[in-house]
Formats: C-alpha cells, structure tokens, sequence
C-alpha cells in the first residue's frame, strides 16, 4: 500500500511538472480509463495547472452532469457546512445515484458522450438539456444508502441536493451563459441565467454566479447586474466575487509560455473587468490590488524564464553550432515572438519599466554576442541576430546592432 | 488606429485620387510594416519620389507623403528601411525595378529565412527565365526565317548549338547592304529576351510569371467564390465585388499580354523596332506588368490566411485593390477604369460595414506580412 502512494505521488509530481501537451495527453489517458481510483490523485497534484490549460475532456454521465454546478465544486478538505458549494467527494454518489434513478435514460446519455470532449460546447448544450432537467426531478430527498461513506451527514447531503436541483433544472440557460464566458457573457445570456434560478433562493443564485463567474471574461460587470436583480442578490454577488479574489493566478511558471501568455492575458482582462466592478471596495479593493500585484510578479518570473529559455539559451547555442538549420532560426524567431506577446500582456498587468529593462538588458545581452555571429548562410548570421533584436526591442535597435557590428 | 498617426495623415489626404497613368499611381513596395502595406512609390515633382499610402492601417482615404516622410509616419522594419534607401537610388519606377530591389534586400534576410530562400530562388528563377525565353526567341527566329523546304530538323528538336548557328544564319540572310549585323542582332535579341520575361511567348511555353500570376488570381478567385457562396449577405457581397475586380484586371491584363506578345509574330521586325525606339516596345510589354501590380500581394494575403480568417484577409484585400488609371480605357476598348471604380467603391461601402476582427489585426501581423513577402517573392 505504502509502495503505491509512493507511486501516486511519484507519478503525480512527474504530471504536475510535465509539459503542457504531455499533461494534456496523460489526462486523456486517465479519462478514458474505466476505473479511475488513484488517477484523481495523480490529477489532482496538477489541478491547479489543469485550471490554466482547461485542456479538453472526455465528457462522460458525470461531467456533463455536474458542469453546471463547475464554479462550486472544491476540495473535500476545503468545503465547508452552510457553504453554497459541493465537495468533490460528493459528485460519484450522487452521479450514480441519478444514473440509478434514471435507468435507460441515463443510459442513453452515457452512451451519447462517447467520443465527445468538453471541447465541443454544443455537444454539451445538446446533452444537457436531455439530462439536467431530469436529473433535477431525479434527485431523492432523503440521503441515499452509503452516502455516510462520503464522509458528510445526510443534513449535508439535503443541503447540496438543494443546491444541486435548481441548477440543474435551469441547466439549459446557465450552461447558455457559462459557454459564452470568453465573450462576456452577454448582459441578456446572464440576466436569463440568474432569472431562471432566482426563485431556488441566495444560496442558488450564488452557485449559479459562480459558475457563470468562473468562465466569464467579464465577472465585474456578472456581479454587477446580479446585484441588480434583486436586493437579497447583492450579498450573493459579494459572495461571489469573494470566491473570484480568493483564486489564486495560474501557475504561469508550469506553463509553456504560449499558454501562459493566454492564461495569464484571460487574467488581465478579468482583472480589467473587476477594477470596474462598483461592488468592489475598501478590503476587497485591496485584494483585487494583491491580486494583481501576485499576477503581475507571476507574469514577470515566467518571461524572465522565457527569455533565458526561449531567447538567450538557444541563440548561445546556435551561435556555437557550426551548422544551423533555417527550421532552428524560425524557431528561435517564434520564441522571441512569443515573449513579446507575454511582455505585452505583463504590461496590462503592471511592471512596464520592468519589462522595458529586461528588454533592454536582452538586447545588450546579443548585441555582445553579435561578434560570434557567422557571415555563412549555414550558421546564425549577424542578420539572424538583427532580426531577434527587432523583435525584441523594435527596428531602432536591431539597425543599431547592424551598423555597430559592421563598422 | 492610432489618434496621432490619424492627425499626421490628414495633411497628406489625397481628397478624389484618380490618376490618369500608372506611374502617377505608382508602384507597389512589398512593405512588411503593418501600416505601410499596400504602400506605392511614385515620382513626384522635381522627380522626387513620393510614398502613396491608400488605407494605411485601417484609415479610409489616399494619403501621398514625400518618400524622404517615411521614417517619421511610422517605425519602419528593418525590411522597410532597406527598401527605402536602396529605392531612393533607382533611376526608373517600374513594377520590376521594384520587385529587383524587393528581391535583393529579402535575399539579404530582413524579412527572415523563409523569405530570403524564396527571394533567392525567385531571382534565380527568373535569370534562368530571360536564358530560356532567349532561347525560344532563337528558335521562333529559325522558324519564322528559314525556308520551309531547308531539309532542318525542326528548331526544337535540334542541339541548341545548332540553334544558334542557324538562327544567326537566318539573320545574315535577313541582312540588307548596312543594316544590322548578325552581332547586333543577338545583343538585341537578348535585351528582348530580358524586356519579355515577365510577358512570355504566346502559351507561355517557358513559365513566364505573369501569366502564371493571371492564373493565380483566378486561382485564388474560385476560393473567393466559394467561400462567398455563404449564407452571410456581406460575405457574398464581398466576395462579388472582389471577384468582379480581379475580373476587370484579368480582361485587361489578358488583353496586354496578348498584345504584347503579337510583337514577337515578326522577330526581324521587332528586333529592328527595338534598336530604333525601343520605347514603344516596352510601353506594350509594360502594359501586363502595370496591371497586374499589386495582385501578387493580394492573392498571397489571401493564401497566407487561415480559413477562419478569410472575411480578415478579405477586408485587407479589399483595401489593396489597384485604382485602374485613366490611360488603359484608351487601349482596352471598354470603361474599365470606371468599372473598377465603381467596384471600388462597392468594397469601400462594405468594408465601412464590417468590423474587423482587432486581435488579428493587432496580433502578429508583421510575421505575416514576411510571410506574404515569401510567398509572392
């Protein structure tokens, strides 16, 4: 037994520091597997960068089931009793206590997910409306037998069920809302969302938000209109913009820098969107300022380290080379590209003269190492050189590197 | 775009721009610069060349800047900067005056790899174009001046030793008392071959790039067409428009090649037209050149672009469809100046309807502007 958690968390830390297509391909493989058992443990070591990546998955009865309730399901260890929120020791018994309720319908849904990802929005939006309105009706009143194996008592289990139902009746217009996060969503998609579960109380209402919020591009101006809904609505979309400063930023040091550089630009937008946001002041103003700051000093670490790995370290490496492939340079050039994307989006979060510096730092950094460029078309060339320098730091300095080294 | 670069431009506005010739439009620079592209060179007064910037990133209008302006209208690339300087020494505008300096300085790596290999190539291709198309000249002089009863092989099927010797046979036949040496002849011969490599011989039989260009524009035209046949009203407009554009240019640009081809049915005579005024030679063969100036850049921004980019690649297109001067109504035989203003103006009601998508506008554009660069080098 000791042997096998040694391998759980062997395995989970080679996960959580692999790269991020090889991350995406491990989590497909542990999807598609029938028993899952330890493969939630090794998962959840890489839960956090799973978050950032947001790599598509399988989607199975319980995903699909428990999308709608995606912004309220925490850690066991994490939840807490009165909390509009489902731990995650709680989905199993209650997806296959719907799935025994339901019967052949179930059935029928299980079997339409095979080969569809959570990629396909549609595909969600169409198995959804065939589930998560009867699954609402589904549900029991009393604690199903063994649900004490969850580790909670059967007054919790009415409490999330009550969470559960309305969001489930309703599932069609939030899951509408949640899918259209990226762009917003809409004021009329999230107005629709929140109408429908308004009736189902607070507690609904603020799981319903937090789904909608987690996605969304814009959850400032979410919370906004949910405050205007109703007068009780208010303290709901306090609660959940507490639950959106709690969240850490991404781990944009585990991430390849293309994915940071989205994760972290999805980042600056939400953080746009929540200095907006007028429900947003005094202790929670200031921690939406140390929001940005930690999302600032994240961004800032990993384009220091892509600048070493992407930039410095393979043009040292090339400049030694005595043959260079047009294929290596392109690459090198991409790289350069791509930390200029990261320092555009750390810009938005902050440090701009630090960016301007270590820009600049980078740019004197080739400029020495410009003697060592070759004048043969096989090698990197002083021009190959130039070209990095106007990616970096614009044309100005690559003509400065150009005529200094020819002079 | 940006506020300043708005202010800056509208002392430059060009108000109703119709030029009467192409020179006065200008000729196409392959800019890298996201706000140059579409940039044109043409001389201004006192033959100081002036930069005529039609939709510069986004702005509607034609703005004619001195050429010495560029630097200060925006931070050019590298790229840029080196076509700038090295135009500035050419004595003669033309669209392959141009093109030369565009495939030197990309052959030299400021737009990068990828565009320095297909400069390369595109140069050599086109030296070994002026080499065959000499050739064929060679053969279509034994064909046209060697008796039908010579008892020869067939031009074509002979050794091209054997070409030679007999071509300059055909030119000491042709030779009357003082007039040109069989010497002459050749050079001119070859001064011919290289003033007809973009045109080509009737059928094209050595590749020659412009009509291969008329081709790709069509080419690229059924893609457009296709891609219109959409339920979206604005796309099919779109691509209507465009279509019907490149249309107009193909007619006229199938019209000058072909006239300018007819001047090789008599190679004696051309070779004399072209040692007495070889002006009027290369005002005909111009003609296809002039056209189809601008459509490389065209058809490579729409290859450049992903499917899920075309109406992108199509407003950009549309920015950059050629105004048609007023002189080629003089020689096509029909209105196509105002045909294609009229056109023109179709694709500028439209792409005021359309809004462009900003994060492609603003993402890597420069990237793909060197990628436009490699595929129509």
């Amino acid at each position: 037994m000791k042997s096998l958690t040694r391998e759980v968390n062997w395995l989970g830390q080679a996960t959580a520091q692999a790269d991020d297509q090889a991350l995406a391909r491990v989590v497909r493989m542990l999807d598609g597997l029938k028993d899952r058992g330890a493969a939630d443990q090794v998962l959840a070591m890489a839960r956090q960068r799973l978050r950032a990546l947001r790599p598509a998955r399988p989607l199975g009865f319980m995903r699909v089931l428990f999308l709608p309730l995606d912004g309220v399901i925490i850690a066991s260890p994490r939840w807490r009793r009165g909390e509009p929120q489902v731990p995650r020791s709680a989905l199993a018994p209650l997806a296959q206590l719907v799935h025994l309720r339901l019967g052949a319908q179930a059935e029928q849904v299980a079997g339409a997910c095979e080969g569809r990802t959570t990629a396909n929005l549609a595909d969600v939006a169409k198995l959804g409306q065939l589930l998560w309105p009867l699954a609402a009706q589904a549900l029991p009143t009393a604690s199903p037998p063994g649900w004490d194996e969850t580790g909670l008592n059967a007054a919790d289990y009415a409490a999330i069920a009550a969470l559960c139902r309305p969001l489930w009746q309703h599932g069609e217009v939030l899951w509408a809302a949640m899918a259209a996060g990226p762009e917003g969503p809409s004021e009329t998609l999230a107005r629709a969302a929140l109408l429908a579960v308004l009736p189902a109380g607070p507690a609904a209402v603020t799981a319903a938000l937090a789904s909608i919020m987690a996605r969304a591009a814009h959850p400032g101006q979410v919370a906004m209109l949910a405050a205007q809904l109703e007068p009780q609505c208010r303290a709901a979309a306090q609660t959940a913009l507490d639950r959106v400063l709690e969240e850490e930023p991404p781990a944009l040091d585990l991430l390849d820098i293309a994915t940071a550089t989205a994760a972290a630009a999805g980042l600056a937008a939400r953080l746009e969107d929540l200095e907006r946001c007028s429900l947003i002041h005094g202790e929670r103003q200031r921690r939406l300022a140390g929001l940005r700051r930690a999302a600032d000093e994240a961004c800032r670490e990993r384009f220091l380290t892509g600048a070493e790995a992407q930039v410095m370290q393979p043009a040292g490496q090339l400049l030694a080379a005595a043959t260079v492939s047009d294929g290596a340079v392109v690459q090198l050039e991409n790289g350069a590209r791509l930390l200029r994307s990261m320092e555009q989006v750390g810009r938005r979060l902050g440090s701009g003269p630090a960016y301007d510096k270590a820009l600049a730092a980078m740019t004197e950094a080739l400029v020495r190492l410009a003697p060592l460029a070759s004048q043969d078309s096989t090698a990197l060339r002083l021009m190959d050189l130039a070209r990095l320098v106007e990616i970096l730091n614009g044309p100005d300095a690559a003509m400065q590197l150009l005529a200094a080294a020819r002079a | 775009m940006q506020p300043d670069l708005s202010a800056m431009l509208s002392r430059f506005a060009a108000g109703r721009y119709k030029p009467t010739t192409f020179l006065e439009r200008g000729v196409t620079v392959p800019f890298t610069t996201p706000h140059l592209l579409g940039g044109r060179i043409r001389p201004g007064e006192r033959r100081m060349p002036e930069l005529v910037l039609a939709n510069p990133a986004g702005a509607e209008g034609v703005y004619i800047l001195p050429w010495s302006a560029l630097p200060d209208f925006c931070p050019p690339s590298m790229h840029d900067r080196a076509i700038w300087s090295q135009i500035n020494t050419l004595n003669l505008l033309t669209p392959r005056s141009v093109q030369a300096v565009a495939r030197r300085v990309a052959a030299e790596g400021y737009a990068g790899r990828d565009a320095a290999a297909a400069a390369s190539a595109a140069g050599g291709a086109a030296e070994q174009q002026r080499v065959l198309l000499h050739y064929h000249l060679l053969l279509e002089l034994v064909r046209q001046g060697e008796p039908a009863n010579s008892g020869l092989p067939p031009p074509e099927r002979d050794a091209p030793a054997n070409v030679e010797k007999r071509a300059r046979r055909v030119l000491e036949n042709l030779r009357h008392d003082n007039s040109l040496p069989p010497s002459a002849a050749v050079e001119a011969l070859e001064e011919i071959a290289s003033a007809f490599e973009g045109t080509g011989l009737r059928g094209n039989p050595t590749g020659a790039p412009l009509p291969l260009l008329c081709l790709e524009v069509a080419s690229v035209m059924q893609q457009v067409v296709r891609w219109g046949d959409s339920s979206l009203a604005e796309q099919r407009h779109c691509a209507r428009l465009l279509v019907h554009a490149a249309e107009v240019t193909l007619r006229c640009a199938r019209l000058a090649l072909a006239n300018a081809q007819a001047q090789l049915e008599d190679i004696w005579a051309l070779v004399h037209r072209w040692r007495m005024a070889p002006d009027g030679v290369l005002a005909l063969v111009e003609r296809g050149e002039w056209l189809l100036d601008g459509w490389r850049n065209i058809c490579a921004l729409w290859r450049s672009s992903q499917p899920e980019n075309r109406l992108n690649a199509a407003l950009e297109m549309a920015a950059l469809v050629p105004v048609m001067p007023a002189e080629v109504g003089d020689w096509c035989g029909f209105d196509a100046p105002g045909d294609m203003d009229a056109t023109r103006g179709g694709l500028r009601t439209w792409r005021r309807t359309v809004q462009a998508n900003q994060d492609w506008a603003t993402g890597r554009l420069m990237e793909r502007n060197e990628a436009i660069r490699t595929i129509a080098a």
